[in-house]
């Protein structure tokens, strides 16, 4: 045996120089990646939320001062460093060089001009709402801009790592250039075409800020109508990325040697209620739906496993913020659903109607395992399942009493709780007339605040509180991704529900064939 | 012209005006709303949809908004998607074509499968081909293109190989891989069309054999080829070229779940989500185009039928 020792020794360490050669392989350059879309753009302007689908697309064109890195981290993009002065007044320095694909340079006129459209309100700009709290943008020289806020905002940086705050040439756009049709960023590809339903085409910027990238040639996005379709395509070969795997098909596509899967939680399964109606205007009958909510099922079910229930806290559980104290205050009990209905005045139970858009599967069979839990506490829930045009039209009208919606944290950050609790964030608070007082003066101080254990302290409360109040029923988070062909590398899927910028990493993506 | 001719021209006209004026009552009868589509989980205030449904027109009048986009069709104008804010004529003018070269495939690959395949069962009746050819008949009529398109994809794509499984290629930019990827979608389609063609001509020309012509023919000593092309064939095809006719037709119906399989990008991705999404100038200027090229195949083999038979034309 002791003669074989060396030999051994040698040959883990073959093995280890060998698997740590594999690890540092070297990127190739070359090859055009096919990427289905589970949905074609509608548009391609910088700052409009278009979806999903559309915003990879923009990631891969555009840069703007900031980005998400590897890990979900704030990395530079086009400023290359930034700096606090006081609370609330940020200087950005800008890369030196750094041309537009036309071969305009990008400048500070065109920063401010950018902030200016997002804040127009005739764009539509998605970051409009969390950008009302600057107050001016100020060019100091043609290489620094300085961005004042009204007051302290902590999640601005995080805002401005989202693909809506891009930076556009400022010539291209007032010389009546339309940034819905055609696309003009100093980002890793230029934009070459856009053939309706069959592709939007885009080749490597050689002259890309960031030396040796992109990898790739060029980029083909295909768009789909159908999953089943564009998951046959990626099985084939057809195409090579594809974002939105439906969740049902997650674990054989992990399983499949010739493919990669990019997943990570992405998405929560929640209800939403009419408070103007009856029974939803009872606290009480809220929670007792909560506490009827079979959630492993619909984990087991919905996410084949891939999620988690949410019987506390909607924050993610790998969050700074993340506070286990209200952890599992809402499981599966059906006798507390019952007393809480009895105390509520509805002791033989309750009849609710469930609304769900048909076209989405994944809240389809929520509502469905929902509606065969409920039913053991008492609640008969009519599921009313009509397609997502018209769940639109009777969210907007009042007309529904509970629904189905899956929702995601917006940025990396606690603020975005605001979304759901404070009342007059247009997504989602208002629009359900949810309306605290104490958790609006909450929300607000802790947007103030710097302090990260104070920030945390804070949040604790308002998840505490919220949840009494059961505005919302949270059910489970679970898996999005997107998957490869195994010969894609350097793609990267960020962690959470920042997995949707992971078109960010394009820039680094190639092929080893 | 005669008033034959004139007659179906103004049929078709009629009919053609009747569908799409069916088809923009119909949509503004379904619930769902463009502006809410377009605002997404964004909030919906009632000033911010109405100026939103004012810029896109929607507060006329329905007379006014069918007049006017009747009159931008007739002009060739089919206006702006409202979601997207593209001249929808460029898209047609992209997508139209594709549609429309699938279609041409099938019938074409169809026919000239079904036709002559059906005459030679007919002549070599009870043999080991005719039941062959019974026995794809009954695959071609029983199976809806859907499951005929999954199993070609199975088998064809992912299997086998021999083919792309979904996708296109522009033809100037790759004519053979153009080709290779139509071959699946276009199959597929032609499947149904190859069963019907083939029944519809055996049968006819079963029934033609025994006519006294035939016997005839055969008696001048003719050739079984001249005998069968020019005397058999010619006499059956009447009900052939109907029933060809009636397919073109429907194909344009099948068409829509073949294009959806493959992903091949045309009319009917777009007629899709322009209905998911209520975007109503998209789904109106598509079917017009379909309900034109429908109308338009009908009057093709009502005017066929003249040609080849006067005792129509009289009648």
């Amino acid at each position: 045996m002791r003669g074989l020792a060396p030999v051994l020794t040698m040959v883990l360490l073959a093995a280890g120089v060998a698997a740590t050669l594999g690890a540092a392989e070297l990127p190739k350059r070359g090859g055009t990646l096919i990427y289905g879309l589970s949905t074609e753009p509608p548009d391609l302007d910088p700052h409009v939320n278009s979806g999903a689908s559309s915003g990879t697309v923009k990631m891969a064109v555009y840069d703007g001062l900031v980005k998400y890195g590897h890990g979900g981290a704030i990395v530079p993009a086009l400023a290359e460093r930034w700096g606090l002065v006081g609370q609330n007044q940020y200087v950005f320095h800008l890369r030196k060089g750094v041309r537009f694909h036309n071969g305009d340079p990008l400048t500070a006129d065109d920063v401010k001009f950018s902030f200016d459209r997002i804040l127009d309100p005739k764009t539509g700009g998605q970051l409009r709402g969390p950008f009302s709290v600057i107050k001016t943008v100020e060019v100091v020289d043609p290489a620094t801009v300085k961005v004042v806020l009204a007051q302290p905002f902590s999640p601005f940086l995080a805002y401005l790592a989202m693909p809506y705050a891009a930076m556009a040439d400022k010539k291209v756009v007032q010389g009546g250039t339309n940034l819905r049709s055609t696309m003009m960023g100093t980002g890793p590809f230029k934009f070459v075409s856009w053939e309706p339903g069959q592709r939007i085409r885009l080749v490597r910027n050689e002259d890309y800020w960031d030396k040796g990238k992109p990898y790739l040639d060029g980029i083909n996005f295909v768009p789909f109508v159908d999953d089943q379709t564009r998951l046959t395509a990626l099985h084939a070969g057809d195409i090579m990325l594809m974002d939105f795997v439906p969740q049902e098909q997650m674990n054989s596509i992990g399983r499949d040697k010739a493919l990669t899967l990019y997943a990570d939680v992405g998405i929560f399964m929640c209800i939403i209620f009419n408070p103007q109606r009856k029974p939803y205007d009872d606290p009480r009958v809220r929670q007792a739906i909560a506490y009827a909510i079979d959630r492993d099922a619909v984990v087991k079910t919905i996410f084949d496993g891939r999620g988690t229930p949410i019987t506390g806290d909607v924050v993610p559980k790998q969050w700074w913020a993340y506070d286990g104290a209200v952890e599992g205050k809402y499981t599966f009990n059906v006798e507390k659903a019952r007393a809480l209905l009895r105390e509520a005045g509805y002791p033989n139970g309750v009849r609710i109607t469930l609304l769900a858009p048909i076209t989405y599967s994944l809240h389809t069979r929520t509502a469905q395992v929902v509606q065969a839990s409920l039913a053991k506490a008492g609640i008969q829930a009519q599921l009313d399942l009509p397609e997502w045009a018209v769940v639109l039209k009777r969210h907007n009208e009042g007309d529904y009493g509970s629904e189905v919606r899956g929702l995601t944290a917006a940025i990396n950050d606690p603020d975005f709780l605001s979304e759901f609790y404070q009342s007059d964030r247009t997504t989602y608070a208002k629009q359900v007339g949810f309306k605290d007082a104490q958790l609006d003066e909450w929300l607000a101080q802790a947007r103030l605040l710097q302090n990260q254990a104070l920030r945390k302290k804070l949040y604790a409360q308002i998840t505490g509180r919220a949840l009494e109040l059961a505005p919302w029923v949270y059910i489970a988070w679970g898996d999005q991704g997107e998957a490869g062909r195994a010969y894609v590398r350097g793609y990267d899927h960020f962690p959470g529900p920042l997995g949707r910028y992971a078109g960010y990493s394009l820039a680094e993506t190639w092929l080893a064939r | 012209m005669d008033t034959y001719v004139i007659r179906r021209l103004a049929a078709a006209a009629g009919l053609t005006v009747a569908v799409v004026t069916v088809v923009f009552l119909l949509l503004r009868l379904v619930p769902g709303d463009v502006v809410l589509v377009m605002l997404g989980e964004n909030e919906a205030p009632p000033d911010k949809v109405a100026a939103m449904r004012h810029a896109l027109g929607l507060d006329r009048p329905l007379v006014v908004q069918y007049a006017s986009w009747l009159s931008g069709a007739l002009r060739g104008d089919f206006g702006r998607s409202f979601l997207s804010g593209r001249p929808i004529g460029t898209d047609l003018a992209a997508r139209a074509p594709r549609s429309l070269e699938l279609t041409g495939a099938a019938l074409l690959l169809g026919v000239a499968v079904g036709v002559p395949l059906g005459a030679l069962a007919a002549r070599r009746r009870g043999s080991v081909l005719d039941f062959l050819a019974g026995g794809v008949a009954i695959v071609g009529i029983t199976f809806p293109s859907f499951v005929v398109g999954s199993v070609a994809v199975l088998l064809f794509g992912l299997v086998l190989h021999w083919f792309p499984a979904t996708g296109y290629v522009d033809f100037r930019s790759d004519p053979l891989g153009h080709l290779r990827h139509l071959v699946l979608p276009a199959a597929t389609l032609a499947l149904e069309i190859v069963a019907i063609t083939m029944r519809m001509t055996r049968s006819s020309v079963l029934e033609t054999l025994s006519q006294d012509f035939v016997r005839t023919a055969w008696a001048k000593g003719l050739g079984t080829a001249a005998v069968l092309v020019r005397h058999i064939l010619r006499n059956s095809l009447i009900p052939v070229v109907t029933v060809i006719g009636l397919q073109a037709g429907t194909l344009l119906g099948r068409i829509v779940l073949v294009e959806y399989i493959f992903n091949w990008p045309g009319l009917s991705t777009l007629l899709l989500s322009g209905i998911y999404q209520r975007d109503y100038p998209v789904v109106q200027a598509v079917v017009l185009i379909v309900a034109v090229a429908f109308v338009c195949i009908n009057l093709l083999v009502d005017l066929t039928y003249g040609a080849i038979d006067p005792r129509i034309r009289l009648g």
